[in-house]
């Protein structure tokens, strides 16, 4: 294997995520997420453009009637944007800023791109059915000691394990 | 003392700006982690690079130590922190879809964010797909309703549903931590494929045990603000930190969703207590507590005891009393009715809109259109329960 200094110690990374957690809920009592941005953006999108289809969807509506309907106004959209820059600044420093499709060894570009997409819809899908994702339901969750947060990542986790073997021709 | 913002000491508008600085830091980390690329990713189940299990695990038992530390020294609020309620069923498959996703697509939506960040592009048909996975969610809603809304169990912790202590659970994640973190150093090193993982150069496995363990042993012995297991010396007369509390919103919680975790007890005098009262609630005057017929209120087993009155001074009466009685599951509502009034009935965060986070807020609005809705739910009960309709909300992220 490469070692080299061009990424930090993971548990340096892992310290100072935990007290960026920490940090969350100090200030804003609640911990971080990704998956809630993206359906944020999403049901805003949906009532911006068509009203009356949003109205009689129990799953639209209630977050409508809980949150401001400019997607510019949600926690985790501010987070999400924050994520974005901060990723651009790091990758700036280590020189990975690059345009480019990463793929396994043994995957063509397309199959990447197909399961990419299919990966990333079972995993938008799966982050409502289970209320958050590895950041929101996972590392948060674990860090108050709730037992929803360990049982999601354990159901991520361990299902990813399970059916690993399966798709290893992906990645390996 | 926080949080901040629930408590009302930061305003909502600069929640917003405080979300996007986190987000900043949080991303950065992530990326010098190596986390803006799927073959990092997914190196953890494939065993050649461990990196998301240990930057997660460290993070997560970093988080779980600062928080009950500063807990502890008055810093930080626990009870006003957000817990992800659990529903078992939806918890589970949704996670196991995640799974999947993850496997197949080598990201997660918060390290698709820093890839794309990056400029991959595979990580960018992610977000794309996760856009898809949220509307076909959105759209097949009717259909998942019942599902997504099973066995709601609340916001529990792990230890209680372990059935075990709080100090004795963190001791135990950090040992496990610290065992995975060398048996996955030995894997990664044993693990050859037909590529050359990158891995940074570091040596800090000595310094990480002996914090680990020691931090460890420091929860073990840290007393627990709201711990069932009190003190068996009932002789003693109880100091304000014995005492254990649960908050307005664990009670209305219990209320709303009917989970059933507490017996309500109404401490005032009765003509207070027929004016208005929490629901099913039970009236039992502190000279009456050591009367046979109320026993069954005090020893039922999976079942608290809360005493509450306007204040909290006769609830605390009450609460020795019953301590030298010998009843161990016995506990105060914090800031009494009164505390409860001002923030269900009276509190001005209602029509602003709601955070995403901000849960706690969200739901107390809809437990008093609950409360407005039916006069009889602050009334004493004469006769078995009258059974309500259940009104539903979703919860997190």
């Amino acid at each position: 294997m490469n070692q080299n200094n061009k990424f930090m110690n993971p548990y340096l990374a892992g310290f100072l995520l935990g007290l960026i957690v920490i940090a969350s809920y100090y200030f804003s009592g609640r911990g971080l997420g990704a998956s809630g941005a993206i359906k944020s953006v999403v049901i805003t999108g949906i009532n911006a453009v068509d009203n009356n289809g949003i109205t009689d969807n129990k799953f639209y509506k209630e977050y409508l009637d809980t949150h401001d309907k400019s997607p510019l106004k949600a926690w985790l959209v501010f987070l999400a944007a924050g994520v974005i820059i901060g990723g651009i600044i790091s990758g700036a420093r280590g020189g990975r800023l690059q345009l480019k499709l990463e793929h396994g060894p043994n995957m063509k570009p397309r199959m990447r791109i197909a399961m990419a997409l299919i990966g990333g819809l079972l995993f938008g899908f799966g982050a409502q059915l289970g209320r958050g994702c590895t950041s929101g339901a996972a590392l948060s969750g674990m860090s108050v000691l709730s037992t929803a947060g360990f049982v999601t990542m354990m159901a991520i986790f361990g299902t990813g394990f399970a059916v690993a073997w399966f798709f290893r021709k992906f990645w390996i | 003392m926080g949080p901040l913002v629930p408590l009302g000491l930061i305003s909502q508008d600069f929640d917003y700006i405080v979300a996007f600085f986190l987000g900043i830091a949080f991303g950065y980390i992530l990326e010098q982690a190596g986390f803006s690329t799927s073959k990092k990713l997914v190196g953890v189940f494939y065993g050649y690079d461990f990196v998301v299990l240990r930057v997660f695990f460290t993070a997560a038992v970093t988080a779980v130590i600062g928080l009950i530390f500063m807990d502890f020294i008055g810093f930080i609020d626990f009870s006003q922190l957000y817990i992800n309620p659990l529903f078992i069923e939806s918890a589970v498959i949704g996670g196991a879809i995640m799974g999947l996703g993850f496997i197949l697509g080598g990201f997660c939506p918060g390290t698709s964010l820093v890839a794309v960040a990056t400029g991959k592009i595979d990580a960018m048909v992610f977000v794309i797909g996760g856009t898809i996975g949220v509307f076909a969610f959105g759209e097949l809603y009717p259909m998942l309703e019942g599902l997504y809304m099973s066995s709601n169990l609340g916001p529990v912790f792990v230890f209680n549903s372990l059935g075990i202590s709080k100090g004795v659970f963190v001791l135990a994640l950090v040992i496990m931590a610290l065992a995975a973190f060398v048996v996955t150093d030995k894997i990664e090193k044993k693990v050859k494929y037909g590529f050359k993982p990158e891995h940074p150069k570091y040596n800090m496995a000595k310094p990480a045990i002996g914090l680990g363990l020691a931090l460890g042993l420091v929860i073990l012995f840290l007393p627990d603000s709201q711990h069932s297991d009190l003190s068996k010396d009932s002789s003693s007369s109880v100091k304000e930190s014995k005492i254990t509390y649960i908050s307005i919103e664990q009670i209305a919680f219990d209320i709303y969703y009917k989970t059933g975790k507490y017996h309500l007890i109404d401490t005032r005098p009765e003509a207070e207590y027929n004016r208005f009262c929490l629901t099913n609630s039970i009236n039992i005057i502190p000279e009456n507590i050591s009367k046979l017929e109320n026993r069954p209120f005090f020893t039922h087993p999976n079942k608290t005891a809360v005493f509450y009155s306007n204040d909290e001074n006769i609830s605390k009466q009450a609460y020795e009393i019953a301590l030298k009685k010998g009843y161990n599951s016995v506990a105060i509502m914090k800031s009494g009715l009164n505390g409860f009034k001002e923030k269900v009935f009276n509190s001005k965060e209602i029509t602003t809109a709601g955070v995403i986070g901000d849960a706690n807020t969200i739901f107390i609005s809809k437990f008093r259109d609950y409360l407005n809705s039916d006069t009889s739910l602050t009334k004493p009960r004469t006769k078995p329960k009258v059974i309500v309709k259940a009104k539903k909300i979703q919860g997190g992220c």
